[in-house]
């Protein structure tokens, strides 16, 4: 039985974004790699998307117009709405992420585009923010289809054998990142059987599903073979701003996988300080708690649902429940482990993002 | 479109304020599947047909629909859906009701089972006296712990599965007085021990 662990394997070459787009010039380059997750027989293994798919455009903007959610360039690097989804024509939705300047780490669907403009649905407040000269870079999402493309069956998963539970092999288990609570249960669950398939919804093709840049999904094995996930592409040189969404009236756990492939001290996460988003606790006890920060690990192997590891909180330092006099700053967390910020509740609500990156000590 | 809903964040989707009134609980998620479900005559379900999954509530017994009422007592509806063709055949169905809030009587380790109603396609219908249903639950059919995401299957041999073919007949009466459920606990008895003899004979 494999124990699932992450092997990183990252070659600093220069990676040719713009050849995907006629005319998309390319500005600037991402060091490319590759990650091997090994998904256990019998097993749920968490997996985060640690790589990003290869950027399209990487370039500065000219102009952003805050007010129609749109940001134009100054050339022309598409044809007319060739960023926009269409069954079996154009099976990518693509998102713009800002990379620099205040704003840098925001992300936006594009909704649709023009020659030198992209219609986004970004909030009309973060566009207000950026600025002619600050850069972007255009990537598609991942899928479920280029996650786990079928050509892959009986390596990175196993084919279901119909559209029923007896059938079912390797299952996809996607995170809910839309509603508000504790221990929130999976949002979708996903099998292939022919193509991608969504249990309640099993006739549709999901294999053009989007999946969150900064969220992880859950291999569900349900066969007795072990599979191995190697995810390719681009590392993430710049921040991801993952919004803290904290309400009035009940904690709320927020499902992160960082974009980030290698593995991550809880000191570099960036949660705590002065504008960030983890409230510190005031104490050591349940009392005094502010947020916590609970890590699932893939090990040990075997079983479904399983709880988190640890729970850890910030007071002076990071601490543990269980051993709160140690100092675990520099505990390193796995790449690739699925994360949930569990924000405690505060009369006055607010969206605070987390602004994560790779640590600066990657090279 | 389905990808952008997919990809909309919160943060887009509501505002502080309806953020601030909202109401949330631990969560489950229930993956049902099977078939083939028949109506009285012993004919599959054609695609659409009711199908609704409820707890038994905190007294572990089931009760009788009745006229106006899908759901009864302390019963609690877990979410309804329709019998799907593309599952495996008309009769078929495959449910998944995502992210159900263990509150208002639901909690983890209730026995649930699935009712389906052979006529109605909507559980905003009025049920009427006479319409006939089935009703399907087994041992292992149990609200899953908190954060959970927990999948069944009902199916029967005509797919391949291990259950009769004849356990999945609409053969109940929709009548006016309520009544709990002894006959099919007797036969959601044995139910489980055919099941274990299926499983240990293999």
């Amino acid at each position: 039985m494999f124990a699932p662990n992450y092997t990183t394997a990252v070659a600093v070459a220069a990676f040719l974004a713009g050849a995907y787009l006629a005319g998309a010039t390319t500005v600037y380059t991402d060091p490319v790699g590759a990650v091997v997750i090994n998904l256990p027989a019998n097993t749920d293994t968490n997996v985060s998307l640690t790589l990003l798919r290869p950027a399209v455009v990487q370039s500065a903007i000219q102009s952003a117009d805050p007010a129609a959610k749109s940001l134009s360039f100054g050339a022309n690097l598409f044809t007319v709405n060739e960023l926009v989804y269409a069954v079996d024509v154009q099976p990518n939705t693509y998102y713009v992420q800002v990379t620099s300047g205040p704003m840098e780490g925001q992300f936006a669907t594009v909704l649709s585009n023009t020659a030198n403009t992209i219609m986004t649905d970004f909030e009309e407040v973060v566009l207000d923010m950026v600025a002619a000269g600050d850069t972007v870079a255009i990537r598609p999402y991942w899928t479920l289809g280029t996650l786990f493309p079928a050509a892959d069956a009986g390596v990175s998963f196993i084919a279901s054998t119909n559209n029923l539970l007896s059938g079912r092999r390797s299952e996809l288990l996607v995170p809910d990142t839309a509603s508000v609570g504790l221990n929130k249960s999976s949002a979708a669950t996903y099998f292939f059987n022919g193509y991608w398939r969504q249990v309640g919804n099993v006739g549709a093709n999901q294999n053009d599903l989007p999946l969150l840049p900064d969220t992880y999904i859950t291999h569900r094995s349900r066969s007795a073979t072990a599979t191995q996930l190697v995810i390719a592409g681009a590392v993430m040189t710049h921040y991801h701003a993952i919004p803290m969404v904290r309400t009035a009236f009940t904690a709320n756990d927020v499902a992160v996988g960082l974009p980030v492939p290698i593995d991550i001290k809880l000191s570099e996460l960036n949660l705590v300080g002065e504008g960030r988003p983890f409230q510190v606790s005031t104490n050591n006890l349940q009392s005094g708690r502010g947020d916590e920060l609970l890590i699932y690990l893939n090990t040990p192997t075997g079983g479904y649902n399983k709880a988190s590891a640890a729970t850890y909180f910030f007071n002076g330092y990071w601490r543990r429940v269980g051993a709160v006099g140690d100092n675990q700053n520099d505990y390193p967390i796995p790449a690739g482990s699925a994360l949930k910020v569990r924000l405690k509740a505060n009369p006055e609500p607010s969206i605070v993002d987390w602004h994560a990156r790779v640590p600066a000590s990657f090279d | 479109m389905t990808h952008k809903n997919t990809i909309a964040r919160l943060r887009t989707a509501l505002s502080l304020v309806a953020l601030s009134a909202a109401c949330a609980h631990g969560s489950i998620t229930l993956n049902l599947e099977g078939g083939l479900l028949y109506d009285a005559f012993g004919d599959a379900l054609p695609d659409g047909t009711l199908i609704i999954a409820v707890s038994a509530g905190v007294d572990d017994m089931f009760e009788q629909p009745t006229p106006g009422a899908f759901v009864v007592g302390d019963d609690r509806l877990i979410g309804s859906g329709g019998a799907d063709q593309n599952v495996a055949g008309l009769g078929s169905f495959s449910l998944a009701f995502t992210t159900v809030e263990l509150s208002g009587g639901l909690a983890a380790g209730q026995p649930f089972g699935i009712y389906w109603f052979p006529g109605y396609t909507n559980i905003s219908q009025e049920l009427t006296a006479g319409s006939s249903f089935g009703f399907f639950t087994h041992p292992s059919w149990t609200v899953p712990n908190d954060g959970d995401t927990g999948s069944f299957g009902l199916e029967t041999i005509a797919i391949d599965g291990l259950v009769p073919d004849t356990m999945t007949i609409a053969s109940y009466t929709v009548v006016p007085e309520p009544s709990t459920y002894a006959l099919l606990f007797g036969g959601l008895a044995l139910i489980g021990v055919w099941v274990r003899r299926r499983s240990a004979a293999r």
